[in-house]
């Protein structure tokens, strides 16, 4: 009797959890996870001989499984757990087939993760409360990097072009034992100024932050740098542009508190919960507006910051946007193009010390015509800044190369708006129209 | 698909069942047994489904025309065309790719590798029809007429893709003849809970500091760190693979088939030989009764035979040579040991167990490193290396004693311990019977959480 009660209560509770899955909410997003969930996949014969369709299924059992943030939550803290834990202790991350789909295309305006699904597929280790993502770069992929920006150089004369491209953390793990994980950092961006011709310029960032790399030059929890580390890059870049950099003493400096990042909400790791970053920042002098654009056209701008009030790593030009404009006090008749991910957010803060505008175009959400934008705005600097992802990906080249290389250049009758006055007056005509 | 998943668990599993109890003929039974094992199997490889179903009527065709011409020559014929075609399918999808790279290396040509994904499960299906061929020409089993019994023998979901490889003969009463007992349904369960257990939280989890010592800390390895790493991934392998085999029998318990065990405690070994009574069981019961017993056993080149036995486990385990050096250092050790069995008798049990040990975590070296640099240079590192002990090591191993003394305790054979002392048994399978429901929610509650965010964790036999 006793056998026959127990195995009843073990198939009612097993049989309770798979009714309560069907009766939960399913959800798009998780705020927590920060990424799309999975959804019923659809049956055709190519998911279906594939096996992507029943591996969907798999996935989306398991994304809208009842209750699981706090399962999840559970789960880290049993995995963590497991041992006992110590000071400069090393800790490995197995990545999740599920960590692989970022927010791109729900909301620009969170940092997105998608564009580093790359770096971490190599995997992550975790050293004393940081995370650092193990993938170090391709130098296969560094040529067609620099054949795309020799392409820019070639279709737009009189417009310089620079390769301003940033390692990833895993160049800086403080540990003797993982040293050789970052053996493909140099290597690849050494590759893609060795495939440069003579009409592109390379900033040598990485040289830059080795100077530096006792520092704090990227986040423990996120995987983007720091202010201080996206200041050595734009020294790199000014010794490659011909300009001095200011020097920080000359920036007003502001510490904004306490946060956790992506890649805290990737590992969920508790010991990088106790290991929280600080956002530092150092504001030029130099005053500047900025407008944010959609994805393509030049309607619905609205007024950004430079520096928002976000403790974290949006704070930078407000996070990521298709297009932005940023117009400063400075006069000397140069304007740049940023082509950037997120890492050049923090990097292209520093440049409205030196130019006039500067267009901040991330390659992952913009469809702008790239040729029209700098040839009708008269650009005079196409800059390339952005982080190691966004160069060691044949996909994320492709992007970049298909804002400008593949399309003709066509006349824009609506210029980019110089002023945020002309901004508010677009919005109001939209809201005009939309009331009518 | 895999036991140890949610989808599995929660889905799967009620779903197959619900639908097989509800059914009281034992046709219909097999009949959904059959349609869920081939939603299972379809489930990672929907492509290859169509390999075990031609697998699976090939060989029921050549049993046929055996047993047609039973006692005759054609019968001899059509067992070796038999296994001259399973072979071939053997190789064809496991083995193409190795063979093309070792003539291209040979004689210097060019030929291009046809680049075939290892269809999932094929050596255990191919090794079971095998086993049905002989024993029918044998005439140890009666040959089976119906072809969905037969394809619910090959294709049971339960042992379908990593084991154990059940001989016909077990189970041959109870495809048409069978009963989930209370009791039977009871252990099923209970065998079920404690390999998601095994799988879940012990290899999965020994998983991450191998990853961590074998490839993340590779080239700055002391020796003790070697040691330590390769030990954490007999740990996993054990684990992971009893884990599964555990589930399997569970689950078979469930739909009412007994299968035999295929762990006994290897780790409890005093001897190589008798670490692989205690491994695998199935496959080595495999390649005693169809290949060493054949070629003379024990009567005749015995040394040979066990070579040659040896060998082929290893090619079997993978297209690679490291599989066969692996599996010719096992050879080697058998020798040894069948040469050296008087003075072995004699020598204290610690020392035999402890070089048996010794020698199993060293060859799992063989097993890690597909490539032959790595493993060369890994092996000496694991008696030489210029790199001292880092802090990872002693953290390592005083952050995780509780789950080292978790594996050490499910690697005793306590069973075997105290066989003689019959109170003691009686008394912990006493307290084990009431408590096993409990146990069974905790290890459910634990393989469900910590499988949350792990849509896919296959079992390290799958790559056989």
């Amino acid at each position: 009797m006793y056998q026959k009660i127990t195995l009843f209560i073990q198939a009612i509770l097993i049989l309770g959890v798979s009714s309560a899955f069907f009766f939960a909410e399913k959800r798009e997003i998780s705020e927590s996870e920060k990424r799309k969930l999975a959804q019923w996949p659809a049956l055709t014969d190519s998911t279906y001989l594939s096996g992507a369709y029943f591996r969907g299924i798999s996935s989306y059992v398991n994304d809208q499984f009842p209750r699981r943030d706090e399962l999840l939550a559970l789960s880290n803290t049993i995995r963590y757990n497991m041992g006992l834990h110590f000071e400069n202790e090393i800790r490995t991350v197995v990545v999740q087939a599920g960590m692989e789909q970022g927010l791109a295309g729900s909301d620009t305006s969170n940092t997105s993760l998608n564009d580093f699904n790359d770096a971490y597929s190599g995997g992550m280790i975790i050293l004393n409360g940081a995370v650092f993502t193990l993938n170090s770069g391709s130098t296969a992929v560094s040529p067609v990097f620099a054949t795309m920006l020799n392409d820019y150089a070639n279709a737009l004369p009189g417009v310089q072009v620079y390769s301003a491209v940033a390692p990833l953390s895993s160049a800086y793990i403080p540990d003797e034992q993982y040293a050789h994980l970052n053996g493909k950092n140099e290597a690849t961006l050494l590759a893609i100024r060795d495939h440069l011709n003579g009409n592109v310029k390379f900033a040598d960032v990485m040289a830059e932050m080795n100077a530096h790399r006792n520092e704090k030059l990227f986040f423990g929890t996120d995987h983007h740098w720091t202010a201080n580390g996206a200041y050595h890059a734009y020294v790199a870049f000014s010794k490659a542009a011909g300009f001095t950099p200011v020097d920080r003493s000359e920036m007003i400096y502001e510490k904004r508190g306490v946060f956790l990042g992506s890649l805290y909400d990737l590992t969920r790791d508790p010991s990088v919960q106790e290991h929280p970053d600080t956002l530092e920042i150092y504001k030029p002098q130099v005053s500047s507006e900025s407008i944010r654009y959609g994805e393509s056209g030049f309607e619905n701008g609205k007024k950004c910051l430079l520096f928002s009030g976000a403790v974290g790593y949006t704070c930078f030009i407000s996070g990521d946007y298709p297009l932005e404009k940023i117009t400063t006090s400075i006069k000397n008749g140069r304007k740049a193009c940023v082509i950037k991910n997120s890492m050049g957010n923090a990097f292209a803060v520093y440049l409205v010390s030196h130019f006039e505008e500067i267009y901040v175009v991330d390659f992952r959400y913009s469809k702008h015509n790239l040729m029209t934008l700098i040839q009708d705005n008269k650009v005079t600097d196409l800059i390339f800044g952005m982080g190691m992802y966004g160069a060691m990906s044949r996909g994320t080249i492709g992007m970049m190369r298909n804002l400008g290389l593949n399309k003709p250049y066509t006349k824009s009758n609506v210029e980019v708006p110089t002023q945020e006055k002309e901004s508010e007056e677009i919005q109001n005509e939209n809201e005009k129209k939309s009331e009518q | 698909m895999v036991f140890s998943s949610l989808i599995f668990i929660y889905f799967f599993l009620p779903a197959s069942l619900i639908a097989y109890f509800l059914i009281p003929s034992m046709t219909w039974k097999n009949s959904i047994l059959l349609l869920f094992s081939l939603l299972f199997y379809s489930w990672g490889e929907p492509i290859w489904l169509t390999l075990l179903l031609f697998s699976s009527v090939l060989n029921f065709v050549v049993s046929l025309w055996m047993s047609r011409f039973r006692g005759k020559p054609q019968s001899k014929l059509a067992l070796v065309v038999g296994i001259v075609l399973n072979l071939c399918l053997l190789m064809t999808f496991k083995y193409a790719d190795f063979f093309v790279d070792n003539t291209n290396w040979i004689f210097g040509t060019a030929f291009t590798k046809p680049g075939i994904t290892l269809p999932l499960g094929i050596s255990f299906y191919t090794f079971l029809a095998l086993s049905y061929l002989l024993d029918v020409y044998r005439g140890h089993s009666q040959v089976q007429r119906n072809l969905l019994n037969f394809m619910v023998y090959v294709s049971m979901f339960p042992h379908l893709v990593a084991g154990p490889i059940v001989r016909y003969s077990e189970i041959e009463n109870a495809i048409h003849f069978r009963k989930t007992t209370l009791s039977l349904a009871w252990s099923g369960v209970n065998r079920f809970c404690l390999g998601l257990f095994k799988k879940v939280v012990i290899a999965n989890t020994a998983s991450i500091l191998v990853e961590k010592y074998l490839d993340l800390q590779f080239l700055t390895l002391s020796s003790p760190e070697a040691w330590f790493g390769i030990t954490l991934f007999s740990i996993q392998i054990y684990f992971d693979f009893s884990g599964y085999s555990d589930m399997a029998i569970g689950l078979g318990r469930l739909f009412g088939f007994e299968f035999h065990e295929n762990f006994n405690h290897p780790y409890a070994a005093t001897s190589v030989g008798d670490f692989y009574k205690r491994w695998h069981m199935s496959l080595g019961r495999f390649f005693r009764n169809y290949v060493y017993i054949p070629l003379g056993g024990n009567r005749s080149n015995q040394l040979r035979n066990i070579f040659i036995v040896w060998l082929l486990t290893g090619f079997w385990h993978g297209a690679s040579w490291n599989f066969v050096l692996w599996g010719a250092f096992f050879g080697c050790c058998m020798i040894l040991e069948k040469l050296l069995e008087r003075p072995l008798q004699v020598t204290p049990r610690l020392f035999k167990h402890s070089y048996t040990l010794v020698l199993i975590v060293f060859s799992r070296a063989i097993f890690y490193y597909v490539d032959f640099e790595k493993l060369k240079s890994f092996v000496i590192t694991l008696f030489h290396s210029e790199h001292a002990v880092s802090m990872n090591l002693k953290n390592d191993l005083v952050g995780y004693m509780f789950f080292f003394a978790t594996a050490i305790a499910f690697c005793i054979p306590w069973n075997e311990m105290f066989t003689n002392q019959s109170k003691i048994a009686n008394w912990s399978n006493r307290i084990y019977f009431y408590a096993a429901p409990i146990i069974n929610l905790v290890f459910l509650a634990l393989g469900t959480i910590l499988l949350i965010d792990d849509t896919y964790n296959p079992f390290i036999y799958f790559r056989f």
